[in-house]
């Protein structure tokens, strides 16, 4: 019928930060809008874009609150709407994905909006957020030593620029974006009692050290021990980890010059601390001990408090430390005292660990033959409350799980934040796609599990038996997923 | 009252039910004159496609005007029959609202929270209806609507739905009118614009297509409430179709589907009918639809071979069946529009019910405004035969005991079976049981449509449909279930498990193949 001639995936077409207090009078409309990317679009482009959110916002506060506009479709694109702040909005514009097709010689281009799930990227949008706020703190406290109103709003306009500009760099391609994007949750690795133990016990350094006020372990890309910070945080920090951290070492060949590192990083024997980069300076020499190290804002108690955050580094093990930023920032001699201290101990576990899991792989590839991993069945656990998955999907896989299959368990999911009242506290669902791919959800005490099988023939009992042989067998680990 | 009339007591009758309506009896106002003949008959001819007028070319120059009325008086009936508003219930917010003035609908927290608003506005921004409240009062709103509309129209793209706090709006543009929907409850964006489109498709039943694009091309700003005047009642029972009016009914099942009921006969009566009608109106030459309904499901439909009616058409039938009283003491001669038919002329139809004892309304519909007689005769012989074969008995003993009140549970023998929708995919026929326990309470029926409304939007959702959904809950257990043949959505008491629902489901798909005939249509008789 129609051909396909070509098809245009979802993408970013703007992101803007708005709060209309800023620009109540008169010819100061453009003071509304805090940032906006593209940057290089016409002032008054923006400010128009600024006013149809703050028109659809006056709309939908005449039937309902004000405060909870969350989406706008048009038949080109979805805007996504997010208000952190009292005032200040956050908003994410994507193009719905287009399909062009010929119809009787003629291009007609047919957008797609309803493949869009709204949740993933509100959820895209919500971290946005949250990253600025770990590093930076609210957008309402930014700059708060500053008493001039105006002057405050400039540095946080600057603020916003220099880190979004990094920041939307690193957003992973919307089009693959899935459920465990969405909850923002983060998978532990697993491990047996004894390593754990001396994993845990690093979080008695805040005995010998009373400035440290947490710290948190991570083993790659994978949390060892995530002390007591909230998920969101804890996320945050995953995240700062893994593209400010882990990546840098990889991109870096040259690891002493590198101005980012002080030291050289997993190859080196010696563990060492990570300086990290602040916006725009540096050249890694000495003179910098004296620089005050990396903030982060993190609620404790439902406040947001300062802590300076430190990270080391041996082999694949990160260590997070936090120190209260009441203090004074710390000093060169900390550094070494807590190098000295940590250093042989961090190392050893590390190599431990290693072989610990190099064991467990090799066992199980020698179980499992290329050819069924496609057809075995995946499986994703979610613990709402800590906000931690497990799971055997192969995320990066283009073959992997169709795009589809994926939206759907979207759909289905709770995502957090829901409140209880709505969603219902014990549920089972058993759903089947029209290209044969059964999705077996459960629903209990805030844990969510899913089970993904393919098989055309199966009836809805087979797939139970085997959904509930997977639950059985997977569900063992559960003493990691209680907090 | 005979049901047969001689032609002047028809028109005393009608004049009389004229007299009596609220409004001037000659609206000579020449803009008022929604039914122009002299223009019609141009317009008809221009349009290429119009079905009508092939239908009508195919009568030739065999016009018989002698029986009809004068065409004045037709006008006359015709607006009058569209006009009668027997109660003026549908506008009771707008009474309950006490001073007309300055009405502040953005403070009126009864307003606000109404669980659904439908808002129709023309492209510049006149206000031509809300569900709820008065209109006029709400021009600001409409003018935020359309300032927002034509911002978006500005960059080349159009609005389709807003989400916000436990609130959805949709929005939709269709020749110079914008129609927006905000609503709390489970529907969908999806089933959102289908209703949009319902309330849209019964505007062009009023007044064409053709001539309300005329209209608008003349006259941007032109207040089609002129013209729509007398018919609100229309509007707000096609809207009172789900929980958020305070009816408990099944139509809001039917409209999810887009589907209609079909009035349960052994297939001996119903074909009697059918072959009535077909009998004594074959020599009709331009009857195009006869249609048999009570109680708000179809009894039969003959059409001329060509041509068949749109589930959505049919809708809008039910919808002036059931919202016009005067349709029960008298017979009624009425134009009316088909959009999906044809939505560019009037078809007229003849409307009354069969007899004063048995409330089944036969509709014919032709494309001959003068056809009046020749159908009313026919009519008067339908009843006759029908009422010599027993078919009326058949008919009022239905209505008097529905077939299917105990049936689910009796017959069947699923006690477990709350309540299903079942609809075959040949046909847009539905069948489902009555409403009972737990479900005859205002609530409960909100919480029955929300599981439906989630069931079909997941089924049927144009970017990731499902085969096949079953769902654990508290309160119960829910399946829904879309085959090549048929699609099935049912709802049972929670603590069943999954093999007993399987069983039961297969027991009931059994027995509705063997009852099918009684309870749906397979192929609609022709002329």
């Amino acid at each position: 019928m129609a051909k396909l001639l070509q098809r245009v995936e979802i993408n970013l077409r703007s992101f803007y930060i708005f709060n209309s207090s800023f620009g109540e009078r008169e010819g100061e409309e453009h003071k509304k809008v805090l940032y906006y990317h593209p940057n290089d679009i016409e002032l008054n482009t923006k400010i128009k874009d600024v006013g149809l959110s703050e028109a659809i916002i006056r709309f939908t506060g005449t039937f309902t609150s004000e405060d909870d506009c969350q989406a706008l479709h048009t038949q080109k694109t979805t805007q996504l709407f997010y208000q952190p702040e009292n005032g200040f909005w956050l908003m994410l514009v994507l193009n719905v994905p287009k399909e062009v097709r010929l119809k009787e010689g003629v291009e007609v281009a047919d957008y797609r909006g309803a493949e869009i799930p709204d949740r993933i990227y509100r959820a895209t949008l919500r971290q946005c957020y949250q990253m600025f706020r770990f590093l930076n703190g609210t957008l309402a406290s930014f700059g708060s030593e500053e008493s001039n109103p105006d002057k405050r709003r400039e540095l946080l306009a600057q603020q916003l620029q220099g880190f979004y500009e990094k920041y939307l760099l690193t957003l992973k391609d919307l089009s693959h974006c899935d459920i465990i994007d969405m909850l923002h949750s983060v998978q532990y690795l697993p491990l047996d009692k004894s390593l754990f133990l001396r994993a845990q016990n690093f979080r008695m350094l805040s005995e010998t050290f009373p400035a440290i006020k947490e710290t948190i372990m991570l083993y790659q890309e994978q949390i060892l021990c995530g002390g007591k910070l909230l998920p969101e945080d804890l996320y945050c920090l995953h995240s700062y980890v893994v593209q400010n951290v882990l990546k840098q070492e990889e991109g870096s060949s040259t690891l002493a010059l590198s101005p980012s590192l002080k030291r050289s990083i997993s190859e080196s024997q010696v563990g060492g601390f990570v300086r990290s980069q602040q916006a725009g300076e540096g050249d890694g020499s000495e003179q910098e001990a004296e620089e005050s190290p990396l903030k982060a804002y993190v609620t404790v108690e439902k406040q947001v408090k300062t802590y300076y955050l430190l990270i080391y580094r041996a082999l694949h093990i990160t260590l997070c430390l936090f120190l209260d930023a009441e203090q004074p920032p710390p000093k060169q001699e900390l550094y070494d005292e807590l190098h000295a201290y940590m250093a042989p101990q961090l190392t050893s576990l590390a190599r431990d660990i290693a072989s610990e899991l190099n064991k467990a792989a090799v066992g199980a590839t020698s179980q499992e033959s290329a050819s069924n991993i496609e057809s075995a069945p995946k499986y994703l656990f979610i613990n709402e409350q800590s906000l931690q998955h497990h799971t055997n999907l192969a995320r990066h896989m283009p073959q992997g799980i169709p795009r589809n299959v994926l939206s759907i368990i979207s759909d289905l999911a709770n995502p957090s934040g829901e409140s209880e009242i709505e969603s219902a506290s014990a549920e089972e669902l058993q759903v089947k796609t029209t290209n044969d791919y059964w999705i077996v959800k459960r629903r209990c005490n805030f844990r969510q599990y899913y089970v993904i099988l393919c098989n055309s023939k199966s009836t809805l009992l087979d797939v139970t038996q085997e959904a509930r042989r997977i639950f059985e067998q997977e569900l063992t680990d559960d003493v990691f997923f209680d907090k | 009252m005979e049901a047969e009339q001689s032609s002047i007591s028809v028109d005393a009758n009608s004049t009389s039910e004229y007299l009596d309506a609220e409004g001037d009896p000659e609206a000579n106002d020449s803009e008022t004159h929604f039914y122009q003949e002299a223009d019609h008959d141009e317009e008809a001819e221009l349009q290429n496609h119009s079905i009508i007028s092939e239908l009508r070319d195919g009568l030739g120059a065999d016009q018989s005007t002698a029986l009809s009325p004068e065409p004045g008086q037709t006008k006359a009936t015709s607006v009058e029959s569209l006009a009668l508003s027997t109660s003026t219930s549908a506008k009771t917010e707008d009474s309950n609202s006490g001073q007309e003035e300055e009405h502040d609908y953005q403070h009126d927290s009864v307003w606000r929270g109404q669980k659904k608003h439908i808002f129709i506005l023309s492209e510049a921004g006149k206000p031509i209806f809300s569900l709820h409240g008065n209109e006029d009062k709400l021009a600001t709103l409409f003018g935020v609507i359309q300032a927002l509309v034509s911002f978006v129209q500005l960059g080349q793209d159009a609005i389709t739905s807003i989400h916000a706090a436990g609130m959805k709006f949709a929005f939709m543009q269709r020749s110079s009118l914008i129609l927006v929907a905000a609503t709390r409850s489970n529907m969908s964006v999806q089933q959102l614009h289908l209703q949009l489109g319902d309330v849209y498709n019964q505007i062009l039943s009023i007044l064409t297509y053709s001539h309300m694009t005329k209209i608008f091309e003349k006259r941007k700003n032109f207040d089609l409430r002129r013209l729509l005047s007398g018919s609100e009642r229309l509007f707000y029972n096609l809207l009172a179709n789900d929980s958020s009016s305070a009816k408990v009914s099944n139509n809001i099942f039917t409209f999810l589907t887009n589907s209609i009921r079909v009035f349960p006969l052994t297939t001996t009566i119903r074909s009697q009918i059918t072959s009535t009608i077909q009998s004594n109106c074959s020599k009709i030459k331009n009857l195009v639809f006869a249609v048999l309904i009570a109680n708000n499901k179809l009894i039969a439909l003959v059409r001329m071979k060509k041509y068949s009616i749109h589930p959505a058409d049919l809708r809008l039938i039910f919808n002036l069946v059931e919202c016009s009283e005067s349709f029960k003491s008298s017979e009624n001669w009425s134009p009316i529009c088909l959009p999906k038919f044809d939505m560019n002329g009037y078809l007229h139809a003849h409307v009354s019910y069969l007899a004063d004892d048995c409330q089944a309304c036969l509709l014919l519909l032709s494309v001959d405004r003068d056809a009046f007689f020749t159908l009313a005769e026919a009519k008067a012989k339908i009843t006759e035969k029908l009422r010599r074969t027993h078919c009326l008995e058949a008919i009022n003993e239905e209505l008097k005991q529905p077939f299917n009140a105990k049936l689910y549970q009796q017959v069947v023998g699923i006690p477990e079976l709350r309540h299903f929708l079942y609809k075959p995919k040949s046909t847009a026929q539905l069948l489902c049981p009555m409403l009972r326990h737990p479900y005859k309470s205002l609530e409960e029926l909100a919480c029955l449509e929300a599981i439906y409304c989630d069931l079909l939007h997941r089924i049927h959702n144009c970017a990731r449909p499902l085969k096949l959904i079953y769902e654990v809950k508290e309160r119960e257990v829910v399946l829904a279930w879309a085959t090549g043949t048929y699609e099935l959505y049912a709802v049972f008491e929670p603590v069943v498990d999954k093999a007993t629902v399987i069983k039961y489901v297969d027991k009931l798909i059994k027995w509705i193949e063997k009852e099918y005939d009684v309870y749906f249509i397979r192929n609609h008789a022709t002329f």
